[in-house]
């Protein structure tokens, strides 16, 4: 019927109209694509800060969504929060994660041992005092060699704080401690008659501990 | 080998001969002797508490005895306890099964209650 034909000119335009459709497509599938793929911005980048704890500047990475369950990762020798930034990477979409150097490590101060008593017990009213500067009431204890001796002693004095642990190669028992510590426990028996060879031994990169070199070599991987 | 970063140990060899390292490390090296006093302490709040644990460990790992990640479930027996392919620096080269342990097991307090009431 008359009444449904249209002008050429409307043709036309419809025509035209489609093939701009068309000629955006491939666009937008690729700004879709790149929304899904691996293009896509990391949407909690880990944020590198530092904060007054104590008289002290201790510096703390930290990542996720600040009302995401917590967990607070404690690190080991010879380390820093930097070690957890493979897990900070990864688990940031769903979790609140939070690292920390304790003082004479990473980036935080390192005072000087004549003014400032370097004990696990002092590290641990620091990441307590620290925990709630950041107002972390609850969290996930994640705790790597030394993380283990500093998370199990803030855990005693705040359980109401833990909502679990995490333990990643950290000691809670004596027999934990092998045969290989021998030279350190007559370290702790004797300091003066010691020290020289516990220095060698902790912080050479010949060392039996993996410390440093070693452990790319046998700690690490695959023997 | 190839899975693990050299700049990971020569950076922390570099730390660990800065000024004044030393002597904060052997300082501290030295208080680790209070953590052997304490273990009982640990392994008693544990067992009063009974917080959820997960035990993550590798088992190239010459620091400790490998016995130790089982020894967890004397103090709480329903621990998970996973040993891994890697070393003491476990993260270095085992980052993805970590992280996806981490996740089965880091659940909101709500989602705990929700599993518990649905069974």
């Amino acid at each position: 019927m008359r009444l449904f034909k249209l002008p050429r000119w409307t043709r036309c335009l419809q025509v035209l109209c489609m093939a701009l459709v068309v000629s955006a497509m491939p666009t937008s599938f690729q700004l879709l694509a790149q929304a899904h793929g691996k293009e896509r911005p990391m949407k909690y980048p880990t944020l590198h800060r530092t904060i007054q704890v104590d008289g002290l500047s201790i510096f703390y990475r930290e990542a996720g969504p600040k009302d995401a369950p917590t967990i607070l990762l404690m690190h080991g020798l010879p380390s820093s929060s930097r070690m957890f930034e493979p897990l900070f990477a990864r688990l940031s979409d769903r979790y609140h994660l939070v690292a920390a150097d304790y003082p004479g490590f990473g980036h935080s101060d390192w005072p000087d041992p004549k003014q400032f008593a370097y004990t696990f017990d002092h590290y641990a009213d620091i990441m307590n005092h620290f925990s709630e500067a950041l107002g972390l009431s609850h969290y996930t204890l994640y705790m790597q060699d030394y993380g283990g001796p500093v998370g199990f002693r803030m855990a005693l004095a705040h359980p109401d704080r833990v909502e679990a642990l995490i333990v990643q190669d950290a000691v809670a028992h004596n027999e934990g401690l092998g045969a290989n510590w021998k030279a350190r426990r007559a370290f702790w028996a004797d300091r003066a008659a010691n020290e020289s060879a516990l220095r060698t031994n902790l912080l050479s990169s010949n060392d039996a501990h993996p410390s440093c070199r070693k452990r790319s070599e046998r700690g690490s991987l695959r023997p | 080998m190839d899975r693990y970063d050299p700049d990971l140990w020569t950076d922390e060899f570099a730390f660990l001969n800065r000024p004044g390292q030393p002597d904060i490390q052997s300082d501290l090296f030295y208080d680790y002797r209070t953590n052997v006093d304490s273990y009982p302490e640990w392994q008693a709040w544990m067992r009063e508490k009974k917080p959820r644990l997960l035990v993550i460990w590798g088992k190239y790992d010459l620091s400790f005895d490998l016995g130790e990640p089982e020894r967890y479930r004397q103090d709480l027996p329903n621990a998970q306890v996973h040993i891994l392919d890697a070393g003491h620096f476990a993260l270095d080269t085992a980052a993805d099964e970590i992280a996806a342990l981490v996740r089965g097991f880091v659940v909101s307090s709500r989602e705990r209650f929700l599993t518990r009431r649905t069974g």
